[in-house]
């Protein structure tokens, strides 16, 4: 009974792993030659650089604001705190195209701080700017809540005798805590650049859709949609091996033993 | 109806999706129903005529609206229609011709220009007015009627002219509807959209002047397999049922030339 049971669950196991599998396997497999040429002049690089540039700026303001957050989280308990970290959780919710129109609305030209940013000769919506926020924006919660559970679980005694031994609180932050929550940190780090990667709803409603300016891959992917399906493809698929180089870069860096050598 | 959104399948799908219906025990008495696919642009008027032709025949009608692209990928992949009425010929070109009867001309919706009420855009001569101009993708209909236009313009306006309105052009959304949404916003402050996007809404419309101005000819064709009252159906949406199209922008038009 137990075998039947752990064959039913391994069936079921392997179903989902040829699931999520198959329709990248099957992207490839319908492409057809020439599709790369055309997707290079249809602007494959131009946008992969936009997006890969846009998404390292994103990553780099939410690990600088990030951790600082994540750090406040653990030390706290009381109500504040709670009801700010059910805050961050909300953009992981909310259907990107939401995201969009929630950001025009406080930061667009007709928007809650529209008159006061135009007064100061600032125009955010259809810019750089706008990409990087909307990536910002939807990528927040799979880094800050992670590394604040990961914070969490550093041991308070552990913090205490690190100070009775005259190790100021930055020295511990950055020679304990963090080295101890290194591998969530880096896998927080990896989930929500990928998001941002993928970002492509609100990023489409508030940042717009213009080739050099605004148009990351995802965007061109879909702009590429209402044409031949063949270049549309071969982007998906270069998102997709960046997507993995990104994983398989972090993981590697062992930024746990970079982290580590300080202590 | 749910059901069938979420399981495209191919050939013989009726049984298919009668098991995904009694499975998610949702209410599946449109078995029978007229499944009409419409391009954004013309789903709102094609609910409507619906309506009209459900009342009139009993069929009942069932519009599924979305981009003339992504219905076509859907149609080619077999997905369960009965009627396609995308926004352009170009649509019914290719995989997607295996499927269908020989198309039919349904009728005209005209590009026009679109502007905020506050801005200073009155025409198509004006648009270099504007600060934000936002224009469809070229790869969407929309987007290459406005090329067509605004070369056209060119000519008559000037080298000068066309400068401005390119440095202005903020994005090239990926449909029309996309294109609208930034003017209603306030986000932008004009845009070339169809006159049925237009009608109805408190934007103020130019029409394009004559002699730049280019028609999108919507066509409406039958699936190969559907039942005779497919049939009925496009033939009276072409004459009484235009009506309700209309009443949205739409004219009747000659047949390309």
């Amino acid at each position: 009974m137990t075998d039947a049971l752990r064959i039913a669950a391994k069936a079921l196991g392997f179903a989902l792993v040829l699931f999520l599998l198959l329709p990248f396997v099957a992207l490839a497999l319908t492409l057809s030659a020439g599709d790369y040429t055309a997707a290079v002049d249809r602007g494959l690089w131009e946008a992969l650089l936009l997006s890969l540039g846009s998404t390292t700026i994103a990553a780099a303001v939410l690990v600088l604001s990030g951790t600082p957050l994540a750090w406040w989280l653990a030390r706290r308990s009381g109500w504040l705190a709670r009801r700010i970290e059910g805050l961050v959780r909300l953009p992981a919710v909310t259907p990107p195209a939401v995201a969009g129109v929630a950001l025009l609305a406080a930061f667009g030209r007709a928007g809650l701080f529209g008159e006061a940013l135009s007064e100061a000769g600032i125009g955010i919506p259809f810019t750089l700017a706008a990409v990087v926020l909307a990536q910002l924006f939807v990528a927040a919660p799979f880094f800050v809540l992670p590394v604040a559970d990961a914070f969490r679980e550093v041991d308070d005694e552990l913090l205490w005798t690190a100070r009775s031994l005259g190790t100021g609180p930055a020295a511990v932050f950055f020679r304990v805590v963090l080295p101890m929550s290194a591998p969530t940190f880096v896998g927080g780090l990896a989930m929500a650049w990928a998001r941002a990667l993928g970002e492509f709803g609100a990023t489409l409603v508030f940042a717009g859709n213009l080739p050099g300016v605004t148009q990351t891959l995802p965007i061109a992917i879909y702009t590429e949609m209402e044409g031949d399906l063949g270049p549309a493809r071969v982007m998906a698929l270069v998102l997709l091996g960046f997507a993995l180089l990104l994983f398989a870069a972090l993981r590697t860096a062992r930024v746990e033993r970079v982290l580590g050598k300080r202590t | 109806m749910y059901a069938r959104g979420l399981l495209r399948v191919s050939g013989g799908q009726r049984p298919v999706a009668l098991i995904a219906c009694a499975s998610l025990l949702s209410a599946c008495t449109d078995g029978d129903a007229l499944r009409v696919f419409a391009a954004a642009s013309v789903g709102q008027a094609m609910e409507e005529a619906g309506e009209a032709w459900t009342a009139r025949s009993g069929v009942e009608v069932r519009v599924t609206a979305a981009g003339s692209q992504v219905l076509r990928r859907q149609i080619e992949a077999g997905a369960p229609a009965d009627v396609y009425a995308p926004a352009s010929f170009a649509h019914l070109e290719g995989a997607v011709s295996e499927r269908l009867e020989a198309p039919a001309l349904l009728g005209c919706n005209h590009p026009v220009v679109v502007a905020r009420p506050g801005s200073s855009v009155r025409a198509l001569s004006s648009l270099d007015r504007a600060e934000r101009i936002v224009l469809g993708a070229p790869e969407a209909p929309i987007g290459a009627y406005a090329d067509a236009i605004l070369a056209r313009a060119t000519e008559r306006y000037g080298e000068a002219w066309r400068r401005r309105v390119d440095r202005r052009v903020v994005s090239r959304e990926i449909d029309v509807r996309q294109v609208l949404t930034k003017v209603q916003l306030g986000e932008a402050d004009a845009a070339i959209v169809y006159a049925s996007d237009a009608a109805g809404s408190p934007l103020r419309v130019a029409r394009i002047p004559d002699g730049l101005e280019v028609e999108a000819r919507y066509p409406v064709a039958v699936v190969a397999d559907a039942p005779a009252e497919a049939r009925d159906f496009a033939r009276w949406l072409r004459e009484d049922g235009f009506a309700h199209l209309e009443r949205h922008g739409w004219t009747r038009c000659e047949a390309a030339p």
